[in-house]
């Protein structure tokens, strides 16, 4: 296992790596992996258990400080029935994991509940929020200061925190929540030379700002 | 690498599971597409990274379905779901219990 992670991030060069299983213990040959991957800013999201038995606690990689630990929800965002114990003051980061379709063996699709559906689905919104930010850049745009530090747990964590909603027991990680096409406008269009990349840069700095805050908060 | 090097290019995501199926119609486009970029097994005694499984193709597609610009890597480090406990022991050590991978 420890040489599939050394080999993500030393051959294929990985930005995310998305681990669907769990261990009662620690394996100190995954856990050295795992420390590798962290210090070269590779992003690690593990499922944080599939037993909805109460054993409480979380499973490893998932309780590594360095992994995100994803939990589940449904498609509203209340917490499924299956996952481990919330921890008290911990983010508890969660997202889809009930009933999500996909592909299977053979040609079809399966629908399939559990830590490990919405782990995959984690990774993949970590990979959207880079992509976003990873835009060619429009002249006058808006920079932002630690950029770099959004490849790493505490960065990636702090924007990831941005959704955090009333309910403040866990977060429930929706990507159109973060970045969505409804945004406060400011500038309306007026007469004369229209800037037309106006109207991209204003709709990307509103989104950009929010990350740059996050960052900022966090590293500044 | 840089990150002026990674920056340039597009997100790369790795998934550790259970290989991928890439007789799946639905798999193949998305390798003829570049969308999946490499495929290794980490399977001790196993060379192929196909997936008997299941699991692991679920959650490859999902990335892609939800990051569909990103590119996947996908290693496979169990042989499926149900043997998954007996590898690791056997791998490891006979203390270790495997509880990811539930029922799904």
């Amino acid at each position: 296992m420890g040489q599939a992670i050394d080999w993500a991030v030393n051959e294929w060069k990985v930005d995310i790596i998305s681990m669907s299983f769990g261990f009662t213990s620690n394996r100190k040959e995954l856990e050295d992996a795992v420390k590798r991957a962290a210090n070269d800013d590779v992003l690690m999201f593990a499922a944080a258990s599939n037993h909805g038995d109460n054993r409480g606690y979380r499973a490893y990689p998932a309780r590594d400080r360095n992994v995100f630990c994803i939990h589940s929800t449904d498609w509203q965002g209340n917490r499924s029935k299956f996952n481990p114990r919330y921890e008290r003051g911990d983010d508890n980061f969660s997202t889809l994991g009930e009933n999500v379709r996909s592909a299977w063996t053979g040609n079809g699709e399966r629908s399939l509940s559990g830590t490990s559906v919405a782990t995959p689905i984690a990774a993949a919104f970590a990979a959207l929020v880079l992509e976003f930010v990873r835009q060619p850049e429009i002249p006058g745009q808006m920079q932002i200061p630690h950029l770099d530090r959004l490849e790493t747990y505490t960065g990636m964590r702090a924007v990831f925190r941005l959704l955090r909603g009333a309910d403040e027991s866990f977060v429930y990680l929706a990507p159109w929540k973060l970045l969505s096409t409804d945004y406060p406008r400011i500038s309306p269009t007026s007469g004369g030379n229209p800037d037309p990349l106006a109207e991209i840069r204003e709709a990307r700095d509103y989104h950009r700002g929010k990350i740059r805050d996050a960052l900022w908060k966090e590293f500044h | 690498m840089g990150r002026e090097e990674r920056n340039q290019k597009r997100v790369k995501i790795a998934i550790l599971d259970t290989g991928i199926n890439a007789k799946n119609p639905l798999v193949t486009s998305a390798i003829a597409a570049k969308r999946i970029k490499k495929m290794k097994s980490f399977v001790p005694g196993a060379d192929d990274h196909e997936d008997v499984s299941g699991h692991g193709t679920h959650a490859a597609m999902l990335i892609n379905k939800v990051a569909p610009e990103a590119e996947i890597y996908v290693a496979r480090v169990f042989e499926d779901s149900t043997t998954v406990t007996d590898q690791y022991i056997r791998a490891v050590r006979e203390s270790d219990h495997v509880i990811g991978h539930g029922r799904c």
